[in-house]
C-alpha cells in the first residue's frame, strides 16, 4: 500500500514536471532574475534525502538477511535471492528520485 | 555529452550514400522527430543501431553454438548455456511453479539474454548500451506488460480478469479498482525506470570516471557495472514472473 501510495505520486510528479522539459526556452528567465537556483537546490536535497532512507532501507534489509543466514545457514540460498531482490527493488526507488532530480536540476 | 559509438557514423554516412539525406522536411516536426530524432545527420539513431548489432550478435552465436550440440561430449560453451537455461528454468519454477516453465521459457530467456548483453554492451567505451535510453527499456517493459496480462487473460478470461482487480469485499470495488488498475499500469513505469536509470548512471559515471582517471580507477566501477547489468536482467525476469504468476493464479482454498 505504501509502494503504491509511492509510486502513484511519483507518476504525479513525473508527469507534473513534463511540461518543464518543453518550457525550458521561456523558463531560463525566471531564475535568473533573482539568480537563485531553486531548481538545483531542490534537487541536491531531493537526492540526499533518497540516498539516506535508502541506505537506511538497504542496511536494514542486510542486517536481516544476516541474522537469517547465521540462524539457518541451510537456507541461504533462499535467502540470498529474496535480498537480492529486496535491495534492488528499494534501489529503483533511489532511482526514481535520481530521475526528478535530472529532471528539476536545471529550473 | 552525445557520446556515440562507433558504429554510429559508418552506418549512417552509408545509409546517406545509398539513399540521400532523411526527408525531414517532407514530414511535420514531430513526425520528424520520432522517425529521425538526429535530424538530417543521420538515417538511424545509435540505440536502435546497437540493438541491430545485439540482433546481429545473437544470430551469428546462438546457431553457431547449437551445430556444436553434443550430449556426450559438452564443451565449454555448451556447459555454459546449459548452466543459463537450467538457472533461467529453476527460476521459473520457484516463482510460477509446477509446469510454467515449459510455457514461459522463450520470453523469460529472451528477455534475460537481451537485456543483459545490452546492459553489457555499457562496459565499452566504443559501444553504447541499448537499455541506456528510455525508447528501449520503455519497450521492453510494455511487452512485459502485455504478455503477462495477456497471460492472465488467456487464463481466466477477460471478464474474470478484470473481476480479480475488485480486491476481496464487494463494497470497496469501485476504490480497489481504481487503485489496482494504476498499480498495474505504475508496473510498465516501475520496471523501465528502473532498468533505464541503473544502466544510463552507470554509463554516464563510468564514463566521467574515465574521462577523469583513465588508468584504474575506473575498474571498480566497471565491475559494480557488470554486477548491475547481471542484477538488473535478473530483477526484469523476476519481476516479470512474479506479474505472470500473480495474473495466472488460481486462488484454491
Amino acid at each position: 500500500m505504501l509502494k503504491k501510495t509511492v509510486l502513484m505520486t511519483m507518476v504525479l510528479v513525473a508527469f507534473a514536471a513534463m511540461p518543464a522539459l518543453g518550457a525550458q526556452a521561456e523558463a531560463g528567465a525566471a531564475p535568473a532574475a533573482s539568480g537563485v537556483k531553486w531548481g538545483a537546490i531542490g534537487a541536491a536535497f531531493l537526492l540526499g534525502i533518497a540516498a539516506a532512507a535508502g541506505a537506511i532501507g538497504q542496511g536494514r534489509a542486510t542486517s536481516a538477511a544476516a541474522d537469517g543466514i547465521s540462524r539457518n545457514p541451510g537456507a541461504a540460498g533462499a535467502i540470498r535471492t529474496m535480498t537480492i531482490i529486496g535491495l534492488a527493488l528499494i534501489e529503483s526507488l533511489v532511482l526514481y528520485a535520481l530521475l526528478i532530480a535530472f529532471l528539476i536540476r536545471g529550473l | 555529452m552525445e557520446h556515440h559509438s562507433i558504429l554510429y557514423e559508418p552506418v549512417n554516412r552509408l545509409l546517406i550514400a545509398l539513399l540521400g539525406e532523411p526527408p525531414v522536411e517532407r514530414l511535420s516536426p514531430g513526425t520528424a522527430a520520432f522517425f529521425f530524432p538526429d535530424g538530417k545527420g543521420a538515417w538511424i539513431p545509435d540505440p536502435a543501431i546497437m540493438t541491430l548489432l545485439v540482433l546481429l550478435i545473437f544470430a551469428l552465436f546462438f546457431p553457431l553454438a547449437a551445430r556444436r550440440y553434443s550430449r556426450e561430449k559438452p564443451g565449454a560453451v555448451q556447459n555454459f548455456l546449459e548452466m543459463v537455461v537450467a538457472g533461467i528454468r529453476s527460476l521459473l519454477s520457484d516463482v510460477i511453479g509446477h509446469g510454467a516453465e515449459k510455457k514461459y521459457l522463450n520470453i523469460i530467456g529472451t528477455f534475460a539474454l537481451f537485456i543483459f548483453v545490452s546492459n553489457v554492451f555499457g562496459l565499452f567505451f566504443f559501444l553504447q548500451p541499448p537499455t541506456g535510453v528510455l525508447s528501449t527499456t520503455v519497450a521492453l517493459a510494455l511487452l512485459s506488460f502485455i504478455w503477462f496480462n495477456a497471460q492472465g487473460i488467456r487464463e481466466h478470461g477477460l471478464i474474470k480478469y478484470l473481476a480479480h482487480f475488485m480486491g476481496p469485499v464487494l463494497w470497496l470495488a469501485p476504490l480497489f479498482f481504481i487503485i489496482e488498475i494504476i498499480g498495474n499500469f505504475a508496473r510498465i513505469l516501475s520496471l523501465s525506470l528502473r532498468l533505464f536509470m541503473n544502466i544510463y548512471g552507470e554509463h554516464t559515471a563510468t564514463g566521467i570516471f574515465a574521462g577523469l582517471a583513465p588508468i584504474v580507477v575506473p575498474w571498480p566501477l566497471m565491475a559494480l557495472g557488470l554486477f548491475t547489468a547481471v542484477l538488473q536482467a535478473f530483477i526484469f525476469v523476476t519481476l516479470s514472473s512474479v506479474y505472470v504468476s500473480l495474473a495466472t493464479a488460481h486462488e484454491e482454498y
